[in-house]
């Protein structure tokens, strides 16, 4: 097994080398290649998952380096439940984004890049999930961060994309920041970087430094760890940079968005999720930071012209759902939603994709319009994705995302509960205002919007295939197969917590998201259905512009964070160009001089060379002479 | 008892390498002379043979347990590690020579094929034996047939170089059997195991004249090692010899030497009651900061390669001088550093001056300033040369970075932190000299490409000692486990 994950791995990598080496050959290679290479990792992800469905975790390591002889670095792979889970998600997403990529550029002349990147991308993402300790994890972490920037920034020679690149890489370096420091205090506590070794240790009360006890560590570390989640899954404040990743190609939003950088944000908690546990206070901040998120995203995304910042702040929103459920203790549950919002917000991106795809770029809402007649597959699949995002019985997103809303009632935390509720109803009115633009009525620029059409098979065929997924995946975990998702992430799990049907919770949810579907059905449909034209920018009424200037959080930051920075980069500035200049150039110059002077005694004359050999020979034993406790 | 069961019991494992390349030395020298002038590089590949056979029947015994035959050779994990160490560089340096014998421009005689398979020979004595006559016997193999390869191409460098390494060679020599003169002089023995046995009782007796053998023998192996102030031939030497010579000082001699350095020291002077081996520190301190500056100057290629070798001895001689401090707890600490740092630097030495030798043949590049001379469809050359100058350097992700970790690491852990941290501090100023080729080979062409240089054959040997090279250098970078994880197992001594 561990072998077959070690090839299922790979695989991208190798189709990264060979896309990079034969940049230049034919777009179809690139796609062929990337593709096989993704469906046979997909293939043999699936294998492992149902091969080691019921056992026990899987681990082998080599060691890399011994730093000291209690104190090895190793590299390995460990196979797990949630392991298993995440390779399935990362290697059947990327596959659809693969396959969709090809339609999406392939009259682009650096695909060969593109496709190196891209599968790069996925194999870091898979060498992430099977990390057998966090050093190993935190190296493709951070690649995977590079990654993203490369993809984000890849067309480069557009300004706001290098832009938004930059951005995306800074702000989540910030976290990262603080999570390296988590690591290494675990690491230094624990005398390994091994998360299961750490969590026996801390299980058992032994983590801790000689001037830390286990308590303060745990929230510590825990607490710098989760920034590193926080700016890698875009949580409050560190959202900012997941909107403007938008610039990259739209197949990338989808593959960030669904299933590979963000992601890995929420795994990381639901990984060391024993390690949080211990942790006191820790797991509440996380569920409160999670809820707000989703709210405040989930109100942003209300009035968004932009077709892909509203799907992108709808993922910052349900990213927020998944940290409130790991904050609540429902850790299957905020899984399980991480896998379903897999799926649908990748159908919904790559959906989004076929539409700017068609309107050549276009990617205001209040420009398209009437798309449903022209571009059927797109509209059905995206309207799948959608009821499934917004939680209507029996798309994927009902089942997960009211798992957690029943588990918040359960656990009673009755304010998550409520921020959680009102950004669902966000959450519907948001989704399907996009649609009643997007696809309802007439269309707004028929100059535009007339020459649209649906792309080829290979961008029908993913968004065809995440639709069934969509709808159907949230069928793995229902009271109706007794859970089945969540027995097996919590095999250790008493049985009477999940059997009750959750009517009433049920029941408030689906009432909340139709009555969303139907707020945004009087407010879009009817002045979609006039055929009005195109809203100015001005004259919005505040409570909209305040939403729409998504809260003034990025010039809240321009105006301290940025400002600051740069006075403070003005002075080390100025100390650096001339002190610190002045300083290197005055060592420089005396070593040189130095070797210069010692060059001179190498004059070519062999008796010279003797004399000094002899002379130092001399001089040892005149040491040796005098040196205190001499013998002499 | 049969003379074969003999030669079996006794020599089949510490002498088998040795044996092998002294009679292939012997039977190459043989043919050569009755060879027709026009077979040129038949005793090269004969010699390579040799050198096979003795690499493949080291490494079939390096997993037996270590003998000791006839009180003068032992197999223990130095002597059976550095014999395949020692065997493999041979045998690379002799597959670039190859190449180097076809080229016109540099007249090498045939005649070096023996004489490497002697100095491999003298190499293997010095790490097997354990006797102070047979290491000397071994160290003067080893020097007398360097002196004549240096030499051997009979230009005017050469021919001074050889001098030069051939007067002061000789007075190390002199140096270290004077030193082990006043050993054997006290205890009667030239045995390394009986005089260690009697160390205790050597310090009581007259440490005076202890530690001067013990300086003696120091300053004797340094103008072998090039410490400084012993290096001065090494510069000469090096810009004299042939590529493939000059290598072979820079590596095979090297490691032999330090071998036996680590081995003589230990076991002659630990049980002192007069510290000696801040004698060996001071030295190392010395040699690297003054190896550097030196380095910065430099301006042609050869002598930058020769005077970095002079400080890349002194962090080789870091692990001996931790002697001071370690127990036999903490031994195998400087073992391990020693050894890993002779492979990887030996490895990038062999691998540098096989890219040199191309250089040189093609392109004549003497001077750093000339590599921007270098076509620019020669990318592979140009990555392996960077890698190789990266790798003495020590930047991370190449074995040479490795190296300085764990001798940093075993400084610390023997508490001598003062030297791994004057070690990362000189490796510094080393970035600066080992970047300058590298800046001036990417460096945008002066000149228009000159298509091929210079009409010479195909180099398919030496590009694959340069793959090689390059192969090891990145993965003992990525994955020094490898190595490590394999010296864990070895019983040094």
């Amino acid at each position: 097994m561990i072998e077959l994950a070690l090839i299922l791995c790979l695989l991208p990598l190798v189709a990264a080398v060979f896309s990079f080496v034969l940049r230049k050959s034919s777009a179809w290679l690139h796609a062929l290649v990337a593709t096989l290479a993704m469906l046979i990792s997909a293939l043999l992800a699936l294998i492992v998952f149902f091969h080691l469905y019921h056992r026990h975790a899987m681990e082998a390591s080599i060691h890399w380096l011994a730093l000291n002889h209690d104190f090895m670095l190793t590299v390995g792979v460990r196979l797990n439940a949630l392991n298993n889970l995440m390779l399935v998600i990362v290697t059947l997403v990327s596959l659809n984004v693969m396959l969709f990529s090809y339609g999406y550029l392939k009259t682009d002349e650096r695909i060969g890049i593109y496709y190196a990147y891209l599968n790069f991308f996925a194999f870091s993402m898979l060498a992430l999930v099977m990390s057998a300790n966090l050093l190993q994890l935190y190296i493709f972490w951070e690649m995977v961060g590079l990654c993203s920037y490369l993809l984000v920034g890849f067309w480069f020679f557009k300004n706001e994309a290098a832009r938004a690149a930059r951005k995306s890489f800074v702000v989540t370096r910030l976290g990262d920041a603080g999570m390296l420091g988590g690591i290494l205090l675990l690491a230094l506590a624990a005398h390994s970087f091994n998360d299961s070794t750490q969590a026996l240790l801390a299980a058992s009360g032994n983590l801790h430094l000689s001037w830390l006890s286990q308590p303060h560590l745990l929230t510590l570390a825990m607490l710098l760890i989760f920034l590193g989640c926080v700016g890698k899954s875009a949580q409050f404040p560190l959202h900012v940079w997941l909107p403007d990743a938008m610039e990259g190609p739209t197949p990338v939003s989808a593959l960030i968005h669904a299933a590979t950088m963000v992601a890995a944000g929420v795994y990381l908690v639901a990984r060391l999720y024993p390690l949080f546990q211990l942790a006191p206070g820790v797991l509440e901040t996380i569920a409160y930071i999670g809820a707000g998120t989703a709210l405040l995203a989930a109100c942003i995304a209300l009035s968004q012209r932009d077709i892909k910042r509203v799907i992108a702040y709808s993922t910052i929103s349900q990213l927020g759902y998944m940290m409130a459920a790991l904050g609540i203790g429902a850790y299957a549950d905020g899984v399980f939603h991480l896998l379903t919002h897999a799926f649908f917000k990748a159908l919904l991106f790559l959906a989004a994709g076929s539409v700017i795809h068609a309107l050549a770029g276009t990617q205001d809402l209040f420009q398209m319009g009437g798309l449903r007649k022209k571009m059927p597959i797109t509209f059905y699949t995206f309207l799948a994705g959608a009821l499934a995002l917004s939680g209507v019985v029996p798309f994927a997103g009902f089942w997960s995302k009211d798992a957690i809303l029943s588990a918040a009632l359960a656990s009673r935390h009755y304010i998550v509960y409520a921020l959680l509720l009102i950004a669902a109803f966000c959450t519907a009115v948001y989704i399907f205002r996009l649609i009643f633009l997007a696809f309802a009525g007439q269309s707004r620029q028929p100059a535009l919007t007339e020459h649209a059409h649906e792309g080829g098979w290979e961008m029908k065929a993913p968004l065809l295939f995440l639709a069934i997924f969509a709808t159907f995946a949230g069928f793995l975990n229902t009271p109706l197969n007794d859970d089945a998702l969540t027995r097996y992430l919590e095999p250790g799990m008493p049985m009477s917590e999940y059997q009750n049907w959750p009517i009433l919770s049920m029941l408030i949810s689906t009432l909340v998201a139709l009555l969303g579907i139907a707020v945004a059905y009087l407010a879009f449909q009817r002045w979609q259905a006039q055929g009005s034209p195109v809203p100015p920018e001005r004259g919005r009424p505040w409570w909209i512009q305040i939403s729409y200037r998504k809260f003034y959080l990025d010039e809240i930051y321009y105006h301290t964070i940025q400002r600051a920075g740069r006075f403070l980069s003005m002075l080390i500035d100025l100390f650096d160009r001339y002190f610190l200049q002045g300083l290197v150039r005055l060592i420089a110059l005396l070593f040189y001089g130095i070797g210069n002077a010692l060059r001179m005694t190498q004059d070519g004359l062999l008796q010279s060379y003797g004399t000094i050999a002899l002379a130092a020979l001399v001089v040892w034993f005149a040491i040796a002479v005098f040196r205190a406790g001499g013998v002499f | 008892m049969s003379l074969y069961s003999l030669l079996h019991a006794h020599l089949g494992l510490t002498m088998g390498p040795l044996s092998i390349v002294a009679i292939s030395a012997v039977l190459v020298m043989l043919i050569e002379l009755l060879l027709p002038t026009r077979f040129l590089q038949l005793p090269v590949w004969l010699s390579l043979l040799g050198l096979l056979v003795a690499l493949v029947d080291a490494f079939i015994h390096l997993s037996q347990v270590p003998q000791y035959s006839l009180h003068t050779l032992v197999s223990d994990g130095l002597a059976s590690i550095l014999t395949c160490l020692i065997l493999l560089l041979s045998l690379l340096l002799l597959l670039f020579h190859v190449d180097e014998l076809k080229s016109q421009t540099n007249q090498f005689p045939r005649e070096g094929a023996y004489l490497f398979l002697f100095a491999t020979a003298g190499a293997l004595a010095m790490v097997t034996a354990v006797d102070l006559v047979t290491l000397y016997v071994g160290l003067e193999l080893l020097s007398v047939s360097s002196y004549i390869l240096v030499a051997m191409t009979r230009k005017r460098l050469a021919l001074e170089g050889g001098m030069k390494y051939l007067v002061l060679g000789g007075v190390g020599s002199a140096l270290f059997l004077y030193g082990a003169s006043f050993i054997y002089g006290m205890t009667g023995q030239t045995n390394l195991y009986t005089i260690a046995r009697m160390s205790h009782q050597l310090w009581l007796l007259n440490p005076a004249i202890v530690v001067l053998s013990f300086l003696l023998m120091l300053c004797g192996l340094g103008v072998k090692l090039s410490l400084v102030p012993f290096h001065y031939w090494t510069p000469d030497a090096y810009e004299g010899a042939s590529a493939s010579v000059a290598g072979f000082l820079a590596s095979v001699s090297k490691s032999a030497t330090f071998a036996m350095t680590l081995r003589v020291l230990l076991y002659l002077f630990l049980g002192s009651t007069h510290d000696v081996f801040p004698y060996v520190a001071a030295m190392a301190a010395l040699t690297m900061v003054a190896g550097n500056l030196l380095a910065l100057g430099q301006n042609k290629l050869r002598r930058l390669l020769a005077v970095s070798s002079v400080a890349q001895a002194g962090y080789l001689l870091i692990p001996i001088a931790l002697l001071a401090q370690a127990t036999p707890n903490t031994w195998p600490l400087v073992y391990n550093s020693l050894v890993f740092y002779l492979v990887s630097y030996s490895i990038v030495t062999i691998g540098a001056f096989a890219v040199l030798s191309i250089l040189e043949q093609r392109y004549e590049v003497q001077e750093i300033a000339d590599l921007s001379r270098l076509p620019r469809q020669y990318r592979w050359l140009r990555a392996a040369f960077a890698c190789f100058l990266l790798g003495f350097a020590g930047m991370p992700l190449t074995s040479g970075f490795m190296g300085k970790l764990y001798l940093l690491i075993a400084a610390l852990r023997l508490h001598e932190l003062w030297l791994g941290v004057l070690l990362f501090a000189v490796s510094v100023i080393s970035f600066y000299y080992y970047l300058k080729p590298i800046r001036t080979m990417y460096q945008k062409q002066l000149f228009t490409d000159n298509g091929e240089g210079q009409a010479v054959s195909r180099q398919t040997a030496t590009q694959t000692v340069i793959a090689f090279c390059v192969l090891v250098t990145l993965l003992l970078g990525v994955w020094p486990g490898i190595l490590l994880q394999a010296f864990s197992h070895v019983q040094w001594y």
